[in-house]
């Protein structure tokens, strides 16, 4: 076959590659699809891979880079072109594999059992105890398990001896099936045309029975509750565990959550306490009780090693598999397979060398400069070495180095890779490539995820490969024949075909709670912003003294309205009420000021962001286009009143269309109510706000007149108004409108029914007694305002209306009032504090 | 020699605390020949939390409690009641390990005591073995004498070289500080000998336990001024594990009561506890060993 493409394919000389054989040739398990990338063309291959791009983007999936000050939420990168896993092959992975997984399973039962490793030597003592994933206190602790790894995962590769080789074992929380579900569901949209005519195997089989897995690790129960627990948004996989949280339709829960009581792991929910029966864990072993284990962790749940000995919960996988991620260990393995199954290792192992023995220190350091050179129990987070990169002195210095402690390094041959098709700068080329593979523990056996995350090099030539380095990933297509006709949906939360009558997690009302108010805070700030600039655009050089009064006052409240203190409240500023524009700006910019608004729309995202799993793909892409805003508000150049206003504007319709899909798309169970009830209390406290400090204290006539007109625009109640009243404003119908009137959507008695509402909600859902403060303070508030009349409002002893100030200060502390008691009866803050423990200082005799 | 141990752990707190999690290590073990207990009790004043009890992966005795009901204090107090034996009879021809040959025996030894004995050689979270450490132990130690002669050395000099001294140290305090600052209390002597063994590859553990004090002579002892006490467990091949206590400089009898051994303070602190508050606790101790 002649293929274009092929002619130009970029190869890394000297490499073998996947697609391109030596002689010229394309492997068969390449034919087809290279048909299809010619059939397309670069240009259009091109094309899709910026639609990836852009999919990728609005379905907000990210990977956070920890040393990158912007490597928080990077967006997920994905190759157009995948990685292909022939037939043949893939049956000695998944044979591979499971042995393997077979083997590290018996391994990590042993160790933290009987140690007849140990004991008949076939490890050494040092190497297991000296590891830091060695956790006594878990020794003996899961003696009735099964299986001890529900998942585990391997990063291998293929040599160019065509053997598929094991880099790695992920044994704790490995991560992966995620964002390989997500590079599935991208590619089959992106490219249907190549499902179509390939034969790739699918992967939503295996998650059902991922699903059912994780549900039949708890035995005596039938319907038990199951949650992720994560490290939270700042973990670099966060996307991932929301993304699969989500999609099994599980809990995503952080320690916080949790908390431990009468040897019982319970969730905190607006109900109360709820027990958890199975915890699938992203936190890593060290970090998951901060009393038996890392003391300074923030991330576990104290008490949590007492809850998994007396057997009330069950952790997949289990704290202590850290141990299996020990890479001194992997040079044991062929001994170890001897020893348990009395088998030959399937899938070859790098040859690993532990220094912790003299025979192979000598060894080590006789072919430093052809091996990598790892630590032990930091494989995650170190580099690992390369030897042949090294000078003579740096070399010398590593020597050094692992003299002084050979116990915590191992050093591993260099393999020769293979290089495989990868499409960059709008050209094909090879790269390096590895992937993962899942292996699910079944109870009795093992299934192997047909599929998997691949990755390639973020250069070409290199053979390191991470996203933490900047890797691509890539879809992976095993080849071949489904075992039964399956079908390939990807549906995300629709896997709910279990009883999920759960109370709702305090965490995540608390932040549904605050996404309603900063919503509000945010739409309301920009409004009265928007109506403030559009007066002083209109204002002439020679307005009038009571234009002048009035815009003092409107700005003054302004303030108020944003907390934005001093603002134009600064009497040390004499110039800053008649030339406001700077302090606007600074008010729609500033970051750094609590109130502005890039302040609030970044503590809108960090709520967002806590309470992942629960948006919708749709709210996504909206929230998207909030954000890209964002940046525009931040940078430092100059920006114009008119410029501004255009991007209040965008933001009020963004905001809008993301409360309307909320409204539309959050269930009751999901918690709508207290988005609902967020967003009242942060209005009423606005009007309350925004009304004293406009119309408590009187102006002249004409001033008030252009006061209220100013308040009636910033409230969007023009047309309202006019509608209602066809008369000139005057104060009676102007408070009657924004005070009183039921029938306005935008009145302040309005909210406070809706607020009544949500409130008989929630106390239907907690403790009864808890609620009778907050159902009284609202019904007292609801009547206070039924009771009033306008005309009495209005009323005024020489420039204060009292009685009108009296109503809406104490309604304010009402409101405040309720605040406090929900976020006390609600959403129960944990803050973790450790004993100090006693210092041992006996002196003398 | 029959001790009483009346040992109490008082944390108070500013505001009102409604979770919290204890693991105390405070029951005497028994040691063959050594210390029986013969009774043992633990109470939490005021509250009566179920107290779960264990035996950690080291064999001493644990006590976990939850307290899930409001409370301002947490007062700890346990009582123990040890008969102490004088263990020094069989000391014979212990001269007979060198410290040279010593460490070889005990790398190809396959003695299942040997190799177990092997895991407190490791570095360990308060006891790494850093250069200091090593240079340390290159000046003190010497191949010349016997494991046995070398460890009553190593304690003597620590006695004689470093200060006691309350509040300069916390439990965070590296051993190269104690090193060159010279002062410390004991359980910085205990981690210091330690660690300066197992740069040699000698095999020592950490123990906490309590010593009896006698008042200076012609007063009367006060009540609760004793306190926790740490020193040192040596493992000597055959003849199992004997203690050193660099603080006193004499090798522990019947007046020191061992409640836990362990790879440093970390494996064996005496309490420790998560709260959920705002606010820092106090913490007040007292001890009282008091002879039956």
């Amino acid at each position: 076959m002649n293929l274009t493409y092929t002619q130009n394919y970029n190869l890394y000389s000297g490499e073998k590659d996947e697609m391109l054989l030596e002689n010229g040739m394309v492997s068969s398990h390449w034919q087809n699809l290279n048909h299809e990338i010619d059939k397309l063309g670069l240009f259009e291959l091109e094309n899709r891979h910026n639609e990836i791009k852009r999919l990728i983007k609005e379905n907000g999936v990210t990977y956070s880079v920890y040393k990158d000050p912007n490597g928080l939420n990077r967006p997920w990168q994905l190759d157009p072109l995948p990685y292909l896993i022939p037939q043949d092959r893939w049956q000695t992975i998944e044979k591979g594999l499971i042995q393997r997984a077979h083997l590290l399973d018996l391994i990590a039962k042993d160790i933290y059992g009987e140690q007849k490793i140990i004991k008949n030597r076939i490890v050494p003592l040092e190497l297991i105890y000296g590891h830091s994933g060695f956790l006594r206190s878990c020794v003996q602790m899961n003696s009735n398990i099964n299986q001890f790894l529900t998942i585990y995962a391997a990063d291998m590769a293929l040599g160019s001896d065509g053997r598929v080789w094991v880099l790695n074992d992920r044994t704790q929380a490995p991560s992966g099936l995620g964002y390989s579900l997500e590079n599935r569901s991208v590619m089959s949209r992106v490219f249907p045309e190549w499902f179509q005519n390939s034969q790739v195997r699918k992967l939503t089989s295996f998650f059902k029975i991922y699903r059912k897995t994780i549900s039949a690790l708890c035995l005596n129960k039938e319907d038990p509750r199951i949650v992720v627990l994560t490290p939270g948004q700042r973990n670099e996989t966060y996307f991932e565990q929301a993304f699969l949280a989500n999609y099994l339709g599980i809990t995503l829960v952080q320690g916080e959550d949790l908390t431990i009581q009468n040897d019982k792991v319970w969730i905190r929910s607006i109900r109360g306490l709820e027990q958890v029966d199975i915890i699938l864990r992203r936190v890593d072993d060290n970090f998951c009780d901060p009393l038996e284990l890392r003391a300074d962790s923030r991330l576990g749940v104290p008490g949590l090693l007492q809850a998994v000995r007396k057997k009330n919960v069950i952790i997949a996988n289990p704290i202590g598999s850290s141990i299996l991620e020990n890479v001194g260990l992997q040079g044991f393995l062929p001994s170890l397979s001897k020893y348990f199954l009395n088998e030959e290792l399937i899938s070859p192992h790098v040859a690993t060398w532990w220094c912790g023995q003299e025979k192979e220190q000598t060894y080590v350091f006789d072919n430093l400069n052809n091996l990598i050179v790892k630590k032990i129990d930091k494989a995650h987070f170190s580099h690992s070495i390369i030897g042949w990169e090294l000078s003579n002195q740096q070399l010398y210095d590593l020597k050094e180095e692992i003299k002084q402690n050979p116990k915590s390094f191992a050093a591993q041959e260099h393999i020769q890779f293979t290089t495989t098709p990868s499409f960059s700068n709008c050209q094909i080329e090879s790269r390096f490539s590895v992937f993962r593979c899942s292996i699910l523990g079944t109870g009795s056996t093992y299934q192997v995820m047909p599929g998997g995350l691949a990755r390639s090099a973020a250069e070409r030539g290199s053979f390191i490969i991470s996203n933490q380095a900047g890797g691509i990933s890539k879809d992976t297509w095993v080849l071949g024949m489904e075992p039964k006709n399956t079908s390939e949906q990807i549906h995300i939360g629709t896997d709910r075909d279990h009883n999920n009558d759960f109370g709702l997690p305090s965490r995540m009302a608390e932040n549904l709670f605050w996404i309603g108010r900063y919503t509000e805070r945010i739409t309301s700030t920009a409004r009265l912003m928007r109506t403030l600039i559009a007066s002083i655009n209109e204002r002439s050089l020679k307005s009038s003294k009571d234009e002048k009064v009035a815009s003092q006052f409107l700005l003054k409240s302004f303030t108020h309205f944003t907390s934005t203190y001093p603002g134009f409240l600064d009497e040390n500023n004499k110039t800053i009420l008649q030339k406001p524009d700077k302090e606007l700006i600074k008010i729609a910019r500033d970051l750094s000021i609590p109130g502005s608004l890039p302040y609030s729309l970044q503590s809108l995202f960090r709520s967002v962001n806590e309470i992942r799993s629960y948006w919708s793909s749709d709210i996504w892409r909206v929230l998207e286009s909030l954000e890209q805003g964002k940046d525009l508000l931040n940078k430092t150049e100059k920006i114009t009143l008119a410029q501004l206003q255009n991007h209040l504007d965008q933001k009020i319709i963004n905001l809008t269309a993301f409360v309307g899909l909320v409204e539309e798309g959050l269930t009751k169970e999901q918690g709508w109510d207290l988005f609902d009830l967020g967003r009242r209390i942060e209005k009423s406290l606005g009007l309350l706000t925004l009304i004293r400090s406009t119309l408590v204290n009187k102006a002249s006539e004409s001033a008030e007149y252009l006061i209220m007109e100013t308040v009636l625009d910033g409230l969007e109640l023009q047309n309202h108004y006019r509608h209602k009243y066809r008369s000139h404003l005057n104060i009676d119908n102007i408070l009657h409108l924004i005070l009183l009137d039921s029938t306005n959507p935008r009145s302040l008695t309005f909210q406070l029914k809706k607020l009544d509402k949500r409130l008989k909600y929630l106390a239907s859902q907690g403790d009864k007694n808890q609620n009778v403060r907050t159902t009284r303070l609202a019904f007292e508030l609801t009547s206070s305002f039924k009771l009033s009349m306008a005309e009495n409002l209005a009323q005024s002893k020489g420039f204060l209306r009292e009685d009108l100030d009296y109503i809406l200060s104490t309604s304010t502390s009402k409101l405040y009032e309720i605040n406090d008691l929900i976020n006390q009866n609600y959403f129960s803050h944990s803050h973790i504090k450790l004993l100090d423990k006693p210092i041992i200082d006996e002196s003398s005799i | 020699m029959k001790l009483q141990i009346k040992h109490k752990t008082k944390y108070s707190y500013l505001e009102k605390v409604n979770l919290c999690h204890n693991q105390v290590i405070l029951k005497p073990i028994n040691l063959i020949g050594k210390q029986h207990l013969i009774s043992f009790e633990i109470s939490i004043e005021n509250i009566k939390p179920s107290i779960d009890e264990r035996i950690d992966f080291f064999g001493n005795n644990v006590h976990y409690f939850c307290i899930n009901q409001t409370h301002k204090e947490l007062i700890i107090n346990t009582n123990s009641v040890v008969e102490t034996y004088n263990s020094f009879s069989y000391f014979g021809d212990i001269h007979q390990i060198q410290l040279l040959d010593y460490k070889n025996k005990f790398k190809y030894s396959s003695e299942s005591s040997f190799y177990l004995a092997s895991q407190f050689i490791i570095p360990s979270i308060f006891i790494d073995i850093s250069k200091e450490v090593k240079e340390f132990a290159n000046n003190v130690l010497n191949t010349g004498f016997s494991l046995y002669s070398n460890c009553i050395n190593l304690m003597n000099y620590i006695y004689k070289n470093f200060k006691f001294e309350s509040g300069f140290t916390n439990i965070n305090t590296p051993i190269p500080t104690i090193l060159s600052q010279k002062k410390g209390v004991c359980q910085d002597f205990a981690h210091l000998m330690i660690a300066t063994l197992r740069a040699w590859e000698i095999p020592a553990r950490y123990v906490s336990g309590y010593i009896e004090t006698l008042p200076p002579e012609g007063k009367e002892k006060l009540v609760g001024t004793d306190a926790s006490h740490a020193w040192v467990s040596v493992f000597f091949g055959e003849w199992g594990w004997l203690e050193f206590d660099p603080t006193n400089n004499i090798q522990p009898n019947e007046q020191h009561v061992v409640l836990a051994y362990g790879r440093d303070f970390e494996d064996i602190s005496p309490v420790k506890g998560v709260v959920i508050t705002g606010s820092n606790p106090k913490l007040k101790v007292s001890v009282d060993v008091s002879r039956l």
